[in-house]
Parts: C-alpha cells; sequence; structure tokens
C-alpha cells in the first residue's frame, strides 16, 4: 500500500487569517529551512529570493494588498475595485492583511556560484540563472522552482496546524514595486504566499460542487 | 575552516575504524549488524565534514532528523548511540585536531554539531519537519531491470491532482505520461535533451545518426549524459500549458459578473500570464508528486534542458502535444545517483540566508 503523506488535504484557501500570532518567527524559521532544505533546484541554484514580511510590518502588508487589489481593477478594467465588488463583502486578497507572514517570491540571477559551477563555466557550460541580461529562462526555472519550496513549505505548514494561500494576482514588473520599503525586492515579483491561523476560508462560502477544479483524467493523460 | 574538513575527511578510515573498535569493546552486546552501524556512523561523519567546510549546520540537523519518523524515535536505546558519537567526535579533536589553538574553531564548531546531534536524538525535531522530500537524490540512470508498480504511479499522479492548489480552480496544466513500455519515445526524448545540448554547446546536431555519433564520441561506451535517466527512467512526464474550455460553475457565474481569466485565453499576452501560473503550479503539482513517490520509494528527477518550441517535437509520437512542453520529469527505481559521483560539499545550494530573506529583521 501506498504511504501517501496527507498532510496536504488539509489545505483550504484563506479569506482571512485569526490575528494572534499563530507562531513566532524564530520557530516559522525553522520551517523556512526544512523547505530550503528539500527543495530540488537545477544546478543547485536557486533562482529565487523569498522575502519574509514577519508580524510586525504590518504597515507592508497593507502596501501589498493595496497592490493586489489594484492590480485586480487594472486586468479587469473596473476603476474603483473596492468600492465596487467589496462594499458589503470583505475583499480578496484581505488574507494578506490579516495574515501573521507574508512571503513574496522573487526573481534571483546569481552572482557567486559555487565550485563546482565555477569549474564548469572554465569548460564552456553557460547558465541561464547566472544571465543578467536576458532572464526570461532564468524566470521560467524560478517559477517552477518556487512551486516545489511552496508545495514544502506549505506541506510542513498544515502539519504544524498552520494554514496557508497563495495570491497570483499582483504588478509583477519591478517599477510597480519602488517604494522605500519594498527597497529590498531587486527583481521581478513572481509569486505571493501567506501563512497563519485561518479564520474564513474561500469554501465557506463558495460551496465545492459549483467550483470543483478539472476532473483528474483531463489533466493527467496516460500516453 | 575548508582545510580542517579536508584534513578531517582524509582520516575518515582510521575515526571511522577506531570507533567502531570502542564499540565493540565497550558495548560488545549492542549489535551484530555492525555493518548498519558503520553505514550510519559514516552519514553523520560525512555530515560533520560537510558542515565543518560550509560552516553551518545544516548537514547535521538534517541526519539527525532521521533519527526520528512522524514523531517517533527509531532508536529505543539511544543512550549508547550518544556514547558512540560522543567518542568519534572526543577521537577527532583528541587525535586528529589535537586540540592544537589554530583549530580551535573548528573543535568548537564540531563541538555544536555534536550538540545539535545528541539534542535532536534525545527530543527529536522541534517541529514535524519530516517530509519525504528529504530522500530526494538527482538520478544519473535508472535501473531497468526493475519493475516499478504501476498503481503506486497511479495513485501518486492522483494524489498530486488531489493536493496541488490552483489559482480559481483552473489548473492551466496537463501531465503527459509515457509508460515503461514506451522506450522507442522515452529514446526519442533522450535524443531531442541530447540535440539540445549540442545546440547550446554551439554545435547543432539535428539528424539521430550525427546524436548517435556525437554520444559515442562525447561520452563512450562507460560515461552516460546527464540525460540518460530520460532513457532509462520507468515513467516520463511531460508537463504542458492547458487552456480551459469547459468553466465551473463558479468561474461561469463570476465570468458573467465580467471576470477576466488567463487561464481562458487561446492568444495573446493573457495566454502568457496563463503560462506563467502553470509553470508556478506545475513546480507545485511535482512536488506532490515527488513526495508520493519517495514515499514509496520511487525515485524521481526533473529535466529541464530539451527543445521548448512544439516546433521540435513534431513526430507522430508526440501528437498528443498540442502546446509547449514546460517541464520533464521521470520516475523508477535508480541505480545511480548525481550525488554518488559528485560530493555536496563541493556542489552546494546557496546558502540559506542568500535564499530567504527575512524582512523584519532589518
Amino acid at each position: 500500500m501506498i504511504d501517501l503523506d496527507t498532510s496536504l488535504e488539509k489545505y483550504k484557501y484563506v479569506r482571512e487569517y485569526e490575528e494572534d500570532l499563530s507562531i513566532s518567527p524564530q520557530d516559522f524559521q525553522q520551517l523556512l529551512f526544512k523547505a530550503w532544505q528539500v527543495t530540488p533546484s537545477k544546478n543547485n541554484f536557486m533562482p529565487y529570493n523569498v522575502h519574509v514580511i514577519g508580524p510586525d510590518k504590518q504597515h507592508l502588508k497593507d502596501l501589498v494588498y493595496k497592490k493586489c487589489v489594484g492590480n485586480e481593477g487594472t486586468v479587469d478594467s473596473v476603476s474603483d475595485v473596492e468600492k465596487l465588488r467589496y462594499s458589503k463583502v470583505k475583499p480578496r486578497y484581505w488574507n494578506i492583511v490579516s495574515s501573521d507572514y507574508v512571503l513574496l517570491f522573487t526573481l534571483r540571477i546569481e552572482t557567486e556560484p559555487s565550485e563546482f559551477q565555477q569549474d564548469a563555466i572554465r569548460r564552456g557550460i553557460t547558465f541561464e540563472a547566472m544571465d543578467q541580461k536576458n532572464t526570461t529562462a532564468a524566470a521560467h526555472n524560478a517559477k517552477i522552482e518556487i512551486g516545489m519550496f511552496s508545495s514544502a513549505l506549505s506541506s510542513l505548514c498544515l502539519k504544524n496546524n498552520l494554514d496557508i494561500s497563495h495570491i497570483l494576482c499582483f504588478p509583477t514588473n519591478l517599477e510597480r514595486w519602488n517604494e522605500e520599503e519594498f527597497s529590498f525586492i531587486e527583481r521581478q515579483v513572481l509569486m505571493i504566499m501567506t501563512v497563519g491561523k485561518g479564520k474564513h476560508y474561500r469554501r465557506d462560502i463558495i460551496p465545492l460542487d459549483k467550483d470543483q477544479k478539472p476532473n483528474f483524467d483531463r489533466i493527467v493523460k496516460m500516453v | 575552516m575548508k582545510k580542517q574538513a579536508m584534513l578531517i575527511r582524509s582520516y575518515r578510515n582510521q575515526i571511522i575504524n577506531a570507533v567502531m573498535n570502542w564499540q565493540k569493546e565497550n558495548y560488545p552486546d549492542r549489535t551484530n549488524r555492525y555493518d548498519k552501524c558503520e553505514r550510519d556512523l559514516r552519514y553523520v561523519f560525512k555530515a560533520y565534514c560537510s558542515d565543518i567546510y560550509t560552516n553551518s549546520t545544516n548537514s547535521i540537523e538534517n541526519i539527525s532528523s532521521k533519527y526520528w519518523f512522524n514523531n517517533k524515535r527509531q532508536i529505543i536505546e539511544y543512550k549508547t548511540e550518544l556514547a558512540v558519537h560522543k567518542f568519534m567526535v572526543d577521537y577527532i579533536i583528541k587525535e586528529i585536531l589535537q586540540e592544537e589553538e589554530d583549530f580551535k574553531d573548528c573543535t568548537e564548531h564540531l563541538k555544536k554539531l555534536y550538540d545539535i546531534l545528541e539534542d535532536t536524538i534525545v527530543f527529536g525535531p522541534k517541529y514535524t519537519s519530516f517530509t519525504h522530500l528529504n530522500y530526494y537524490k538527482y538520478v544519473y540512470q535508472y535501473d531497468e531491470l526493475e519493475d516499478v508498480d504501476h498503481n503506486l504511479i497511479e495513485q501518486a499522479l492522483y494524489d498530486a491532482w488531489k493536493n496541488t492548489p490552483s489559482k480559481n480552480n483552473f489548473m492551466p496544466y496537463q501531465v503527459h505520461v509515457i509508460r515503461p513500455e514506451d522506450i522507442a519515445i522515452k529514446e526519442l526524448i533522450y535524443y531531442k535533451c541530447l540535440e539540445n545540448e549540442t545546440k547550446a554547446n554551439g554545435n547543432h546536431i539535428t539528424d539521430l545518426e550525427g546524436l548517435k555519433k556525437y554520444e559515442q564520441d562525447e561520452y563512450g561506451s562507460d560515461n552516460k549524459p546527464n540525460y540518460y535517466n530520460v532513457k532509462s527512467a520507468h515513467y516520463i512526464l511531460i508537463f504542458t500549458q492547458r487552456v480551459e474550455t469547459i468553466p465551473n460553475q463558479h468561474q461561469q457565474d463570476l465570468i458573467d459578473r465580467g471576470f477576466v481569466y488567463e487561464q481562458m485565453a487561446k492568444n495573446g499576452p493573457k495566454k502568457d500570464s496563463a503560462k506563467s501560473v502553470a509553470y508556478l503550479e506545475i513546480g507545485m503539482f511535482c512536488s506532490n508528486f515527488a513526495n508520493a513517490c519517495l514515499a514509496s520509494g520511487i525515485d524521481i528527477s526533473h529535466t529541464l534542458c530539451f527543445p521548448s518550441d512544439k516546433k521540435y517535437w513534431s513526430e507522430p509520437e508526440f501528437s498528443f502535444l498540442d502546446m509547449n512542453p514546460l517541464l520533464i520529469m521521470t520516475a523508477g527505481k535508480a541505480i545511480k545517483y548525481r550525488r554518488d559521483s559528485i560530493p555536496l560539499y563541493l556542489d552546494p545550494k546557496p546558502d540559506f540566508e542568500r535564499i530567504v530573506n527575512i524582512v523584519d529583521k532589518k
């Protein structure tokens, strides 16, 4: 019988987190460390950064939230999204404001290759993870690996009774993150993730029978 | 402390033999499986060397966490285990580092590493940090003589599908699974990867005969190219983007209210945005698939070097591909790993602090 790790079954998209702090920064760092440790990377480059906005940086979370709401308006060509769509209900992205931790994943281009990578470079091998000019290929790999990292972290969080959610509606361009508060961001933002103890879930208001994922057979094709 | 790590490593056999002899003398009834003891001792010794070399504690934290599984310590009588490890550390300090002033930092670090090992063996890792991804090692070659139970793969695929979240529940990707018996398709994919290698190296060879010659000239009969895992894998997964044409009821309700979904765009920048989402979610799916496979003793690896444009996959064997391939993943029982020939201390990933930036520390 296959030994399935079922912690991911606990996953539910969070609309709003509890206000009380669920995990201390020191302890959360241990989960991040484990995720870093077990996530594989092409040629061991890890072409991404994870910027962790902790519990005491509420003003940063508020700024991230505003960017996401603004982005929804731009994408859907709606001038005042908050007023039009969220005057009666708490907005989507409220999970950002109420979370314990917000993680911003950004692209990272390596400048300090390991000894093994340097040996390969001397033998004429080029690595897209070090290409400062054309970052398209590095960004593709980074996204796949960010997916892996966040999945490993999700599994660890859920095992320890923490909820998580991902956000993919936000401005990606660096120019849209030009406030002084985000000076730590050096390259494009690729994903946002939130962590905390869930209070309200998406599934509380949208029943599963109306919102199922595509059937297994539509996603996995046995050739 | 790189020099000290190399020095300790050069005395590996002497140290291990001394510890084994000490154990046999002081705890003669402990076990009759000394080979297993020696193997575990070597793992810990390797972790010490790696952590001293990189001035970190990553390896010892990892190796010591393996004494626990699902919140249960895997050895009942742990005091003897600790005594043996304590002897090893004392032996290294006394006989190899000889308590010299130049080696003071290394000695202190080694003591710290032992403390972590002891603490973890006794009390366990602070958090439930076990994940089957601990078992991941990049595969160079799979064992084609071994069988893999198809049910395990199907179950792992189902588990990944069930537990992988998706933006607005679209799952904008497909996973095409090549089975063990499709040897010809696997060979075609292998040569595509090899072709991509020649292209990247500025010597683009496109015909099969030319590639076979390149393979022979470049690698001979003893060595295998990096992509040999593709040829020898039991299963190959090809991930492609998927455009949704049948939205679920909730998605349709929102579309009717003016919401726009890039996962349904057939072309243009919105389709590119959906591809970006697909990359991230494919990463999540394959991590969950990997976890389920590794839990069942099935190895996996990822391949990102291949022709990414569908026009290079024009053979009738690939008629199932209606979009560009985004990732290739292999699964099976491994016979040779990358780590067998490239040790961790030569090829570490970037340090934790270089990847994870705790903003509230600033």
